[in-house]
């Protein structure tokens, strides 16, 4: 995918993850390819750190992949997470551009029913973009690979101080 | 999910003429437990949203959620009833022409038997 495209795709996803973002309550919210380059992203500053999340979802996705698959399914449908004060979804779902993720934290003030109903609406909105014909012509199996492990790469060298 | 514990709970409560849906929903996550509604009742989208607005009522009152509470909520073409009990709480989505007093009433007494049904005996 070059850099054009890029910018015309996290435009347009915006739109649907802010309308995400204010029917649901949640305070961070980012959306992936799978291999962990961010589309867009909603609450993230210098507390969180983005790229570090995103590749880290990416690994998750990946390790639940493999995990459904030594389980005799094809894949899970979500990921939760739940903590004492923040919870974690992960909501995958197929499109033009390939495999995307959504990532989400949220606390009290939402619930996973409410991120989940959401979900569904938000995955709906995004598929019916134009945009996503933009990236069905840009992206190819080959970019995913050396994106992941670029990205991967990166922030191990990041944790390691490399 | 037939033969829940919740099974007679909701049928009583769908037993009442006009009401188009019943459901137990986990409070926090706003998750359905068990549920019987008509064709066209989305229960995950109304269980999702009705605990979102019982736990704002809940903190709005300065009262916890583990309190019971009553909520209903008024709409152009029907009401939704909650009634809450603990961690858990009985939604009903109620049809306009339905007796809402009877209602109210089936939806408090059901909800009184919510927090020992599921327990194991």
């Amino acid at each position: 995918m070059d850099r054009v495209d890029l910018a015309q795709i996290q435009d347009a996803f915006a739109v649907p993850l802010e309308g995400f973002v204010r029917e649901t309550g949640v305070r961070l919210a980012v959306l992936i390819n799978r291999s962990g380059q961010v589309l867009a992203q909603h609450g993230f500053d210098k507390l969180f750190d983005l790229v570090g999340v995103a590749s880290l979802a990416a690994g998750i996705n990946a390790s639940s992949r493999a995990l459904a698959s030594q389980l005799g399914e094809e894949e899970f449908e979500h990921l939760h997470h739940a903590g004492r004060e923040r919870q974690l979804f992960l909501g995958h779902f197929d499109s033009a551009a390939g495999q995307l993720m959504l990532i989400t934290v949220f606390d009290e003030r939402s619930s996973i029913g409410l991120v989940r109903v959401f979900f569904e609406e938000f995955v709906a909105r995004l598929l019916e973009l134009p945009a996503m014909d933009v990236a069905r012509t840009s992206v190819g199996a080959g970019d995913f690979e050396a994106e992941l492990e670029e990205s991967l790469d990166r922030f191990f060298q990041d944790l390691i101080g490399g | 999910m037939r033969g829940s514990p919740y099974s007679n709970l909701l049928a009583h409560v769908m037993r009442m003429p006009g009401i188009r849906g019943a459901l137990v929903v986990a409070v926090r996550d706003g998750l359905v437990v068990d549920g019987r509604v008509h064709v066209g009742v989305h229960g995950a989208a109304v269980a999702a949203l009705a605990a979102s607005l019982y736990r704002r009522a809940c903190r709005a009152t300065g009262d916890g959620e583990e309190h019971s509470r009553f909520v209903e909520l008024d709409a152009e073409e029907g009401r939704i009833m909650i009634a809450g009990r603990g961690d858990l709480a009985l939604m009903a989505v109620v049809e306009r022409r339905a007796n809402a007093g009877q209602a109210r009433l089936a939806v408090r007494r059901a909800a009184e038997n919510l927090l020992g049904t599921g327990e194991p005996a």
